[in-house]
């Protein structure tokens, strides 16, 4: 057996694989502030439930922010970890939009599964999770709701700004107004949609086009994103974990390659 | 090693070196760009100081859409006003320029504008620039009551150029696919010739050796961007598994790649090389530093390029696009990170950087 873990700015996610490389367990927890505690917390959920031990694990590899503090065998990238589970997962994947806590990722990948070109956001927590939850704490509504909000929307109203700060409070004077909460729920969904098709273009989009990382759980941004791309993504069944099953897989890959 | 630890002890703490050469007695003359002409400072008996950012992010003078480069800067110069006697500050991008008005009101210190050509190929830029330099040349005079003739600018160049051979011949061991200098040590090396007296400099370099780096294997790059004085944007692509081979940084091969030529008009030969040196992001025409860039990859052996973008920094962020299109063209993969303060965000850099070099490396 092997196990990835993918230590994200939001949640860690952890993921058992067995020899075949389908998937044994997974498990998902909460970062918070202890990327160490968090791991752990994550591999022990996972490897409670095939009713294993650490020990056990042939191979392991950590991916994400908190990597370097991670007991593993080795660590690697997510752009690397995040294609490689794609791959197996969707093999017609030639594009693949990953929006994760803190960054959002467009990665562009050959038929054989290697990484051509990607591109990250940058120093601004706008068209990432972070932006939704802001958003979802200024509405007073779980963020699960934001997604059953969206499709109520009759007129998603435009936002003038993708900046959380100034979103903010745009969203505050929106709604002081009268406007009504699916409209502007839509209308945030469409602007973290924009942002994040601005950046995918500049490496370009070629279908397949899947859809990972945890705010693709949304089906609110989902479909904002599917508007603005004009192309229908492919979504993996939990497209949380795909990081980190890339990265189970890339452990036992290197645990084949061990002289 | 004794040297590399030494210059990385300076790029920690420049402003011991600003000290020293206050109980010195020296005169020192603070400037920001690599583009400022350091023979005419010497030559008129002062010690050039290239100013930094480090210890600085923000300053309460400028507004949030200048650079943290040009904030911390000026800062800097608020700061230590008392360790200079003058500063040059040149007109290469706005902020600077907004950065000189500042100073105008705040420091009581002479001032000098010089004014740079944003075309370095129009028919009236080496008319200009030479202007301008002579301008430098009286300011210095009138300033500091001293004379600069044709035999102290010569004496000065001779100096400067020496210092920019020692430079280049260290940098040109990580040709024909060599793992002789790491970056690290590199750069601070530059960085510590900014900051000494040149004569200083060079000795210490003569008397020491290099090329026992490490990282044999590890995946060659370009740097490409401004003006890098926190090495720890460097240090983390080394520990990413890059090696560093060339740039285009100014304070990297932009402040010593070309030497001035020998002339019986010292002024005219600082304006050539002043005006057709490596091109610089706030000048034009961007060919040539396409051109540059190219041919630094190549003949280095780089497999990618990062790009460094100072947030706000509007000449780098506008040549992005091009350099990337044509490096791209050239097959050439290539990485923009932005940043503020690369100490508090290095994770952040790391994960991009980490990612690049893995993919150049499947």
């Amino acid at each position: 057996m092997y196990l990835g873990i993918d230590t994200g700015a939001s949640a860690t996610k952890a993921v058992i694989v067995d020899r075949r490389g389908e998937i044994a367990s997974q498990a998902i927890v909460p970062s918070g502030v202890n990327f160490k505690v968090s791991s752990e917390m994550a591999a022990k959920k996972a490897l409670d439930a095939v009713r294993l031990d650490l020990e056990d694990m042939l191979y392991v590899v950590s991916t994400g922010y908190g990597k370097a503090l991670v007991n593993s065998t080795s660590k690697s990238s997510e752009i690397a970890c995040i294609s490689r589970g794609v791959y197996r997962l969707i093999p017609s994947a030639r594009t693949i939009i990953d929006v994760g806590g803190q960054d959002s990722k467009a990665i562009r990948i050959s038929k054989d599964g290697k990484v051509l070109n990607f591109v990250m956001n940058d120093k601004c927590a706008a068209g990432t999770g972070r932006f939704l939850e802001i958003m979802s704490n200024t509405l007073q509504r779980p963020i699960e709701e934001l997604s059953m909000l969206h499709f109520k929307a009759k007129k998603p109203v435009k936002m003038s700004s993708t900046c959380t700060v100034f979103a903010e409070s745009e969203v505050v004077s929106q709604m002081s107004q009268g406007i009504k909460i699916e409209d502007v729920i839509a209308g945030l969904h469409e602007a973290i949609a924009e942002r994040i098709y601005t950046m995918a273009s500049r490496i370009g989009f070629e279908q397949d086009v899947a859809f990972t990382g945890g705010v693709s759980k949304n089906k609110g941004f989902v479909d904002a994103l599917r508007k603005k791309i004009c192309l229908s993504p492919v979504l993996p069944e939990e497209p949380q974990i795909v990081c980190a099953f890339g990265a189970a897989l890339l452990a036992m890959k290197k645990h084949k390659e061990k002289p | 090693m004794q040297i590399q630890r030494k210059m990385r002890e300076f790029s920690r703490d420049p402003t011991s070196l600003l000290r020293r050469h206050n109980d010195g007695e020296a005169k020192v003359v603070g400037y920001m760009c690599s583009g400022i002409p350091e023979e005419i400072i010497i030559a008129a008996g002062l010690q050039p100081y290239r100013i930094s950012n480090i210890g600085e992010h923000t300053s309460s003078l400028t507004p949030s859409f200048i650079c943290p480069f040009a904030s911390a800067v000026l800062e800097n110069i608020l700061r230590l006003e008392d360790l200079f006697q003058g500063f040059i500050v040149a007109h290469t991008c706005d902020p600077m320029w907004r950065i000189f008005d500042i100073l105008k009101k705040k420091v009581n210190k002479p001032l000098f504008f010089l004014r740079v050509p944003h075309n370095t190929k129009n028919e009236l830029s080496f008319d200009f620039m030479r202007m301008e330099f002579r301008r430098l040349k009286m300011f210095l005079e009138r300033n500091f009551v001293t004379e600069i003739n044709n035999n102290s600018l010569q004496s000065a160049i001779e100096l400067c150029n020496h210092t920019r051979d020692l430079l280049r011949n260290i940098y040109l061991l990580n040709r024909n696919n060599e793992y002789k200098v790491k970056a690290s040590d590199y750069f601070s090396l530059v960085l510590a010739s900014a900051w000494m007296s040149k004569q200083e400099f060079n000795a210490l370099v003569e008397a020491s050796e290099f090329g026992s780096g490490k990282g044999q294997g590890n995946i060659r790059l370009h740097v490409n961007g401004t003006a890098i004085y926190d090495l720890n944007l460097i240090t983390v692509i080394e520990d990413s598994g890059g090696f560093v081979v060339s740039d285009d940084l100014c304070t990297g091969s932009r402040y010593f790649w070309d030497n001035v030529e020998p002339s019986q008009d010292p002024l005219s030969a600082l304006t050539s090389r002043y005006l057709t040196r490596t091109p610089c992001p706030a000048q034009n025409p961007l060919d040539d530093r396409l051109r540059y860039l190219s041919d630094m990859v190549a003949s280095f052996n780089a497999r990618g390029v990062i790009t460094y973008a100072e947030k706000f920094c509007d000449p780098i962020l506008y040549d992005f696009v091009h350099i990337r299109n044509k490096l791209a063209s050239d097959g050439i993969p290539s990485l923009l990170v932005d940043y503020e303060s690369p100490t508090q965000e290095i994770n952040r850099i790391r994960n991009r950087v980490e990612a690049f070099i893995e993919t150049l490396g499947d």
